[in-house]
């Protein structure tokens, strides 16, 4: 049963090397980074510095732009049929003019759904 | 059966993936921890043959799915506190389903434990992966790539005008088509006025339609 998973082995070495990515950028930042911190001075170095005045607004989170919503959404939609394409390019060497006259017909109404969106201005910044 | 550990190895990563979103305090935190879940159901899926289900379960739920979730915390800035506003939500939906749930995997533990054969169904052949007898080839992506574009050709095309109809339906609820705009703004009272307020509250409006 093992054996029959060979082939996710690249995947396995792309998910070690990000985390090793990850782990090294954090652990050696970690290790030769100067560590001057709290203990040695007075606790207003961990401050943000803000032109040497008193920090404004210490939580810096701010709500992301309604804007992106449609980004996002649209997003999605594409996802979902990129990876329809998958299965398709997969086997289109089998299936000959014939696959590809499908999924030509299935391309046709996802690319109408993009000139309506960039018509209607879903792709301006707006 | 080192294949049987792993399988229960990424269901229990699943299982705490799933503990942790719900006891993660932080929007952000339960987040990546439903991240967690829908990667470990991903390694599942590949474990049980479902190859083409693994790559969807990593590039829509893990990829696309998520950008929406991230990104509608980061819309509505959810502070860790504004979780208690769901919990009527908890209580009679998680209950039901985490009672369903649980009274199916009882089921199944009690036909192993008395070695009687539960109807095949959901789960059945968990544990046990070469129980399942497939066809040579089975859940590869070749496999269903052939059957999506021969036998199932005509549920294949009727998803692009799907996909279309998500498409034109985002672009007029977003309110980019000039007459969407104006029924968002009378659902909404105030129209322009509120800015971002009034379409932020459009915006979960949206994604449920989608997730529907």
């Amino acid at each position: 049963m093992v054996e029959q998973h060979n082939h996710y082995l690249p995947v396995l070495a792309l998910v070690v090397a990000a985390f090793g990515v990850a782990a090294a950028m954090l652990g050696i930042n970690a290790l030769l980074g100067p560590k001057r911190r709290a203990a040695d001075g007075p606790a207003v170095k961990l401050e943000p510095f803000e032109c040497g005045s008193v920090p404004i607004q210490l939580d810096n989170r701010r709500r992301v732009s309604v804007k992106f919503y449609l980004v996002a959404i649209l997003f999605v939609m594409f996802d979902l049929e990129v990876v329809l394409l998958y299965p398709w390019a997969v086997v289109y060497r089998d299936l000959g003019w014939f696959g590809f006259a499908e999924l030509l017909a299935f391309m046709l109404s996802v690319v109408v759904g993009l000139a309506y969106a960039w018509r209607k201005g879903g792709l301006e910044w707006r | 059966m080192t294949s049987s550990a792993f399988m229960y190895l990424f269901l229990a990563a699943a299982v705490a993936g799933g503990v942790g979103m719900l006891a993660l305090r932080h929007p952000i935190h339960a987040a990546v921890s439903l991240l967690g879940t829908m990667l470990c159901l991903a390694a599942a899926y590949a474990m049980l043959g479902a190859h083409l289900m693994a790559v969807f379960q990593v590039i829509i739920y893990a990829g696309a799915i998520m950008v929406l979730v991230v990104y509608i915390i980061m819309l509505l800035d959810l502070g860790s506190d504004d979780a208690r506003a769901f919990r009527s939500v908890k209580v009679f939906v998680g209950i039901p389903a985490a009672t369903v749930l649980v009274s199916v995997l009882a089921r199944l533990a009690w036909h192993r434990a008395a070695g009687t054969e539960p109807r095949p169904g959901l789960l059945s052949s968990i544990g046990d992966p070469a129980a399942a007898a497939l066809p040579e080839g089975f859940g590869t992506v070749a496999s269903i790539g052939r059957d999506l574009l021969g036998r199932y050709v005509v549920p294949f095309e009727v998803t692009s005008v799907l996909l279309l109809a998500g498409i034109v339906g985002a672009v007029y609820l977003t309110g980019r088509d000039s007459a969407g705009l104006k029924a968002q703004g009378n659902a909404v009272g105030e129209g322009k006025g509120t800015g971002d307020g009034g379409q932020a509250e459009g915006a979960p409006a949206g994604g449920e339609e989608f997730a529907a």
